[in-house]
């Protein structure tokens, strides 16, 4: 995948979409773990969705490095 | 304090003092200092990754993170996501706007100034997080389209700084604020349920013992709406935070919905009591006093409420133990009326207040159930009504909102064009700043004094500020220094927001510090600048706060007269609308518009305020027994006598409230007198066996509470007065009921 990607004739970073596209599968993945109650067995609820976003990003990030 | 020994000179007790004195700064003042600490370093990262990142303008990443600097992860989750989505929509608004009309300043400023109109019309109508998503829609276009007047190429390049600024200030104060001691708004949302629940009970317990006045229940009425609105607000914040609020919402939606029913139910029993007291009638509540005696034991356990929600069980178990033995009281109250010969009318209100009793036993069981469900880790509970349905919104009335886009727009106007006359290089900031206050302004029921304590931390901020610049900034070096030199600074006006009286001036300050500390990598010291931009500032407060003077100073949030006439266009609604849940809805619009009332309220109310507050009430109370009327109408065919009789008298009451005229009062009361009249035969005719009797009986209740609501004299006296205040209005009135 392209570094940089051409949206509209504009040049965007290709990292700032796959942000995007990993807090739009964030917002999926907490609906999931507060739906069956994931959210009350982990220490750190809070933590652990930073963590889940982190995890999410650098996954997707592979994809470009 | 608290090395001062015990009286009893003993160590481990003065150990325990001591702990205690720990334990207490640590509940209150602990909680702040974390809060300033989390709000420090979150403004300091995003302006050290703003530094690193070389973007033009840092400061907007700090005072980001000031202004969604708030107790609760939840509340700062909220206000950040709406914060990100109204900077992005402003800026596709300024990016077309500047594209559409390039260098034509009149062309621009006039759609500059309708989108900001817009913008505050809706945030002033929404009043929720929402709408301060809708207020950085408006004022972050001008912030990004007035600079760009002369240099329209800039534009985008403005938009995306600003935007990479904004979300990254967010970012970090998301991360720092929910990551690291977090405080849950959802723990705050279970305290809140609990006291709704706690004082209900102990309401409806105090008040069938005959403990209230009349003026404690009006403050417990004002008092329970704003404790639904809170339960609202605090459930849309704690739908940001990691957790199962979402999956509950439903039942939060159900919980505050049965408990609205539920009291109005109460208070219009209530209300019937203290009338037929008032009129001398001994017979009827002494008869009732000893329903309410089993009534009201059933709703405690001990001498209190149920403290939690597993306690509640019992409550309910009593509830439904008192269900199954409510109609052998009722049969054994009418054999007692029975021997006793009471009048017609005496019937009339025993059969009423039996009906309202059973009613509201129905109703509370309800709600102890939802609430004893509340803490279950249900998964999918099928409901029958979605959420959406029993969902509490708030709204202002529409002319409220209107008259703020009208000034938002105005303001914008006349300065814009002054500026442009003027060539102040600064005066821009100070256009966009009065922009934004007047859109931030309308949020609050005393915009004056918003602003107000604004402008002073704005003040302060300038001479601290000026020495910060001048006397330390100049002489350090590195980032470390830097963040040293402000932190002192930034940290007792982060302290301030804590305190409840000068939220407001801590907030300006940290704002006014950054914005003209202004740091950068490439730090300029310009003491003309410096004074330009703080001036700028200032009079763009001042500016802002004339406008609120100048510009239907009258409508504001809380403003009397259109909560009253909201008042009334929602009880015309119960007449004519054909919506379902029309139920709820008159309930949650009755509710949300107390809550205003009491927002806009300082202290005690005022005669008119409690005038206005008694008028909403009896309202209520009216609204139900039209809703029931309306309901029994369906029972009948279309040509039936009763169904015509009760249509005509719906028609009577609609025109009432379409102008509420002394004239229009008389001829509802007898269109009334006569709908009963007409029953009444019937009833008579069809004797007492079938299921049309109870029917008809129940029109008659209905009519019955109809009747005395309407006679109560909080409506006749306000009916004058209000005529007089909605003669222009009534006009437009129908268009709103459809």
């Amino acid at each position: 995948m392209p570094r940089e990607i051409a949206l509209f004739g504009i040049l965007v970073p290709s990292l700032l979409i796959v942000f995007l596209l990993s807090g739009v599968l964030q917002v999926g993945v907490d609906w999931l773990c507060g739906h069956f109650g994931v959210y009350r067995r982990v220490w750190h609820p809070a933590l652990f969705r930073v963590c889940l976003l982190v995890c999410i990003l650098g996954a997707l990030a592979l994809l470009l490095y | 304090m608290s090395g001062t020994p015990s009286p009893d000179g003993k160590p481990g007790h003065d150990r325990l003092t001591l702990h205690a004195v720990a334990q207490d700064w640590i509940v209150n003042e602990g909680e702040r200092w974390i809060f300033v600490v989390k709000t420090l370093v979150a403004a300091f990262l995003a302006l050290w990754i703003s530094f690193l990142m070389g973007l033009d303008s840092p400061r907007s990443a700090m005072i980001t993170v000031f202004i969604i600097a708030l107790p609760s992860s939840g509340m700062a989750l909220e206000k950040g996501i709406y914060r990100l989505i109204g900077t992005l929509i402003g800026c596709a608004a300024a990016l077309a706007i500047v594209g559409l009309f390039p260098q034509q300043p009149l062309l621009l400023f006039l759609a500059l100034a309708m989108w900001v109109g817009l913008c505050t019309g809706g945030s002033t109508l929404m009043r929720n997080a929402r709408s301060y998503g809708f207020v950085l829609a408006g004022y972050t276009a001008c912030m990004i389209a007035l600079p760009a007047i002369d240099a329209p190429m800039e534009v985008f390049n403005l938009a995306i700084a600003r935007v990479t600024e904004i979300s990254l200030g967010i970012l970090c104060a998301a991360l720092i604020n929910d990551a690291i001691f977090p405080k849950h708004q959802s723990e705050q949302l279970v305290k809140i349920v609990h006291a709704l629940y706690r004082n209900f009970s102990q309401l409806c317990h105090d008040a069938m013992q005959g403990r209230l006045d009349d003026e404690q229940l009006d403050q417990l009425h004002l008092q329970f709406a704003s404790e639904v609105a809170a339960l609202e607000s605090n459930r849309a914040a704690a739908l940001f935070e990691a957790g199962d609020t979402r999956t509950r919402s439903q039942q939060i939606h159900a919980f505050s919905a049965a408990a609205m029913v539920a009291l109005t139910t109460f208070h219009t029993l209530h209300q019937l009591m203290q009338r037929v007291r008032q009129r001398g009638d001994r017979l009827v509540p002494q008869l009732i006093t000893p329903v309410f005696h089993t009534f009201s034991h059933a709703l405690l356990i001990g001498d209190l409420p149920a403290r939690s929600a597993l306690e509640a069980a019992t409550t309910r178990e009593r509830l439904q133990d008192l269900g199954r033995r409510l109609p052998a009281l009722v049969t054994e109250v009418r054999r007692d009326f029975q021997r006793h010969q009471g009048s017609g009318l005496q019937q009339l209100d025993l059969d009423t207040a039996l009906e309202l009793i059973q009613r509201f036993q129905d109703e509370f069981t309800h709600l102890v159930t939802i609430y004893n469900e509340l803490p279950g880790h249900s998964t999918a509970r099928p409901r029958k009504m979605s959420a959406a349905t029993l969902s509490y919104s708030s709204k202002t009335p529409p002319m409220i909102a209107v008259a703020a886009g009208l000034r938002a727009s105005a303001a914008l106007l006349i300065l814009a064009l002054a500026w442009y006359g003027l060539n102040w290089p600064s005066a821009a900031d100070a256009v966009v700043l009065t922009v934004m206050f007047c859109a931030l302004a309308s949020l609050s029921s005393e915009p004056g004094h918003t602003i107000r304590r604004m402008t002073q931390g704005f003040g302060l901020a300038i001479p601290w500020a000026f020495v910060c610049a001048f006397h330390i900034l100049n002489h350090v070096e590195g980032y470390l220094m830097l963040t040293l030199s402000m932190v002192p600074f930034f940290a007792v006006s982060v302290y301030a927001t804590t305190w409840r009286g000068a939220t407001g001036i801590g907030t300006g300050f940290s704002w006014m510090f950054a914005q003209i500390i202004s740091p950068e990598n490439l730090m300029g010291f310009n003491v003309v600048n410096f004074f330009n931009d703080s001036i700028a500032q200032i009079v763009g407060l001042l500016l802002a706060l004339l406008m609120f003077a100048l510009i239907l100073p009258e409508h504001r949030q809380g403003s009397r007269r259109h909560i009253a006439e909201a008042m009334w266009r929602e009880t015309l609604r119960i007449c004519v609308s054909e919506r379902p849940h029309l139920r709820h809805h008159f309930e949650s619009r009755m509710r949300d518009l107390l809550n205003q009332l009491n927002m806009g309220m300082r202290g005690l109310p005022d005669t008119a305020t409690r005038a206005t507050l008694n008028q909403a009430i009896t309202l209520l109370e009216l609204g139900h027994a039209i809703l029931g009327l309306r309901t029994l109408n369906h029972q009948w065919d279309a040509a039936h006598v009763a169904r015509q009789a009760q249509s005509s008298a719906i028609v009577a009451l609609a025109a009432y409230f379409r102008q509420p005229l002394p004239q229009r009062h008389a001829d509802t009361v007898r269109a009334i007198a006569a709908t009963a009249d007409v029953l009444r035969a019937l009833q008579v005719d069809t004797g007492n066996s079938l299921p049309q009797a109870a029917a008809l009986r129940r029109a008659l209740t209905d009519l019955h509470l109809i009747n005395t609501s309407l006679l109560d004299p909080v409506l006749q006296a306000g009916a004058g007065q209000a005529g007089a205040g909605r003669a222009g209005v009534s006009e437009g009135a129908p268009s709103h009921a459809t």
